[in-house]
């Protein structure tokens, strides 16, 4: 089982190499047929600025995924319902997919593979959410990640219900939420030493 | 989702002008959660849009002695989220809590709920009990409308093409004031609800009703305010038996929606017994309110 674990972290940490981390600039948002309409924003997607054209209906989701690779971030009902969309603009969890990216000037976005650590080590969430078992698919586990970082971050030792509220705006088919609520719980009670190293809270 | 021009004015005059300028191809945009949905939709395909989070001075929270004044791009995570609220409008800051869900409470702003006119939404009802009145803008001016007058039916509210909302006004409660708000959702906890009544009383020095406000939203295409049951109750003393015959006589003339979610039936039995529950609660609130 550990060697598996071991594994399945290393997969994470592959996925979590943003794609677009060596481009410079970006081509055209691929639907900007007008070019009137194609605007430069300018913004700041974990830690690092990116300047895209981009047409007035293209919204954040589509930006992450299609023009920047970041597909960490999952599509799936495009009506802000299920929560798999989840980011983070300037520490707040909203729906991408009800966002448009020409709104966006100046902001600061943080998608799932920003929450891992600059030396690769996984944030206490991310930890949590695999010795827990907080996954099965995984296709809604990356909201999962951003709205529970959201509540923990204002709410550093949440109640179980606490967690159960502030998740109602993520849906899981697969697990039933019971782990993820012990997921989000777990992280709660990782330490983080000022270093950015993490311990477990024996 | 090609050819949409974008506008960010940079003060509500601009935006009235532009939205007067491009008519019905015209969009105003705040928090997006709605419009973004029907443009994802494709029900939805506005020519221009307004960006109104380019306003400055939209979004903000303003207490004085004699109201709160909510900028209309304030979110619905802000005012759930105030302290100042939940002290001194707790029915506002629980109303809050209850709208959807977090990611879109951060998203959605009250005056783009309001402007909407959507029935299954929680803002009306609470703030029609409060006594709440919008501020409206447009290229003409401005004017002033209790929220109760501004949702005219399904969708539909009296705003004209080149008017928004640009605050909520809510005055500040007398002594021996309780207020409390109850929705309820047939469905999943953050779902739209079927219905969301409130209740504001305010008590005399012989805790005998002085005054009371009653607001219902979710049940009718309009929200409502039951005056002739507010009238069963004003000057009485307050009694279990009072609580119900006002309930009764609240839903009596209400035409209610049926719909896959609840049937009229059970809309209406449901919001009888949550309007019997949120009277007497924001009885017992008037009761331990302070009394300076």
């Amino acid at each position: 089982m550990k060697s598996s674990f071991t594994g399945l972290v290393q997969r994470l940490r592959q996925f979590s190499r943003s794609a677009a981390q060596d481009a410079p600039t970006l081509p055209p948002a691929h639907d900007a047929v007008t070019a009137e309409f194609a605007r430069p924003i300018t913004l700041t997607i974990n830690g690092e600025v990116f300047r895209v054209n981009v047409a007035t209906g293209r919204t954040l989701l589509d930006l992450l995924r299609y023009d920047l690779g970041l597909t960490g971030t999952k599509e799936n009902c495009r009506m802000g319902s299920c929560g798999a969309c989840t980011v983070l603009i300037d520490g707040r969890a909203i729906k991408s997919c009800l966002t448009l990216t020409i709104r966006l000037q100046g902001k600061h976005i943080q998608t799932v593979e920003g929450l891992i650590n600059k030396d690769g080590s996984l944030d206490p969430l991310q930890q949590a959410f695999v010795q827990q078992a907080g996954f099965q698919c995984g296709y809604c586990t990356p909201g999962f990640l951003m709205m529970s970082k959201e509540i923990l971050d204002t709410n550093p030792s949440p109640s179980e219900d606490e967690i159960r509220e502030g998740l109602v705006g993520n849906i899981c088919r697969c697990t039933g939420y019971g782990q993820i609520i012990e997921a989000v719980l777990a992280a709660s009670r990782i330490q983080v030493v000022p270093e950015g190293k993490s311990l477990k809270d024996e | 989702m090609n050819e949409i021009g974008y506008f960010g004015p940079k003060s509500i005059s601009e935006a009235c002008r532009l939205l007067a300028k491009y008519g019905d191809e015209a969009r105003a945009i705040a928090g997006g959660t709605v419009l973004v949905l029907l443009m994802n939709k494709r029900i939805s395909r506005p020519g221009y849009l307004i960006d109104l989070a380019t306003i400055p001075n939209l979004e903000f929270i303003k207490f004085s002695d004699t109201a709160v004044r909510l900028g209309a791009l304030v979110s619905h995570r802000a005012i759930e989220k105030s302290a100042l609220i939940r002290e001194k409008y707790l029915i506002l800051s629980e109303m809050a809590h209850t709208i959807a869900n977090p990611q879109i409470r951060n998203m959605g702003t009250l005056g783009g709920c309001l402007a909407y006119g959507e029935a299954a939404c929680d803002p009306p009802a609470a703030l029609i009990s409060l006594g709440a009145k919008v501020k409206i803008a447009s290229s003409g001016g401005e004017r002033v409308l209790p929220v109760e007058d501004l949702i005219t039916g399904f969708y539909e509210t009296c705003l004209k093409q080149d008017e928004l909302i640009v605050e909520c006004a809510i005055p500040s409660a007398a002594p021996r004031t309780g207020a409390a708000y109850r929705r309820y959702s047939s469905t999943v906890m953050e779902d739209k609800p079927i219905l969301g009544v409130a209740a504001r009383l305010i008590l005399d020095s012989h805790e005998r009703c002085y005054d009371i406000r009653l607001g219902l939203g979710a049940i009718a295409s309009t929200p409502i305010r039951p005056r002739k049951a507010e009238e069963l109750m004003k000057g009485k003393k307050i009694s279990d038996d009072l609580i119900d015959e006002t309930a009764e006589r609240a839903v009596a003339d209400v035409d209610f929606i049926d719909d896959i979610k609840a049937s009229a039936e059970y809309r209406k039995a449901m919001t009888i017994e949550c309007l019997r529950q949120t009277i007497r609660e924001a009885y017992q609130r008037a009761r331990s309110s302070q009394t300076t």
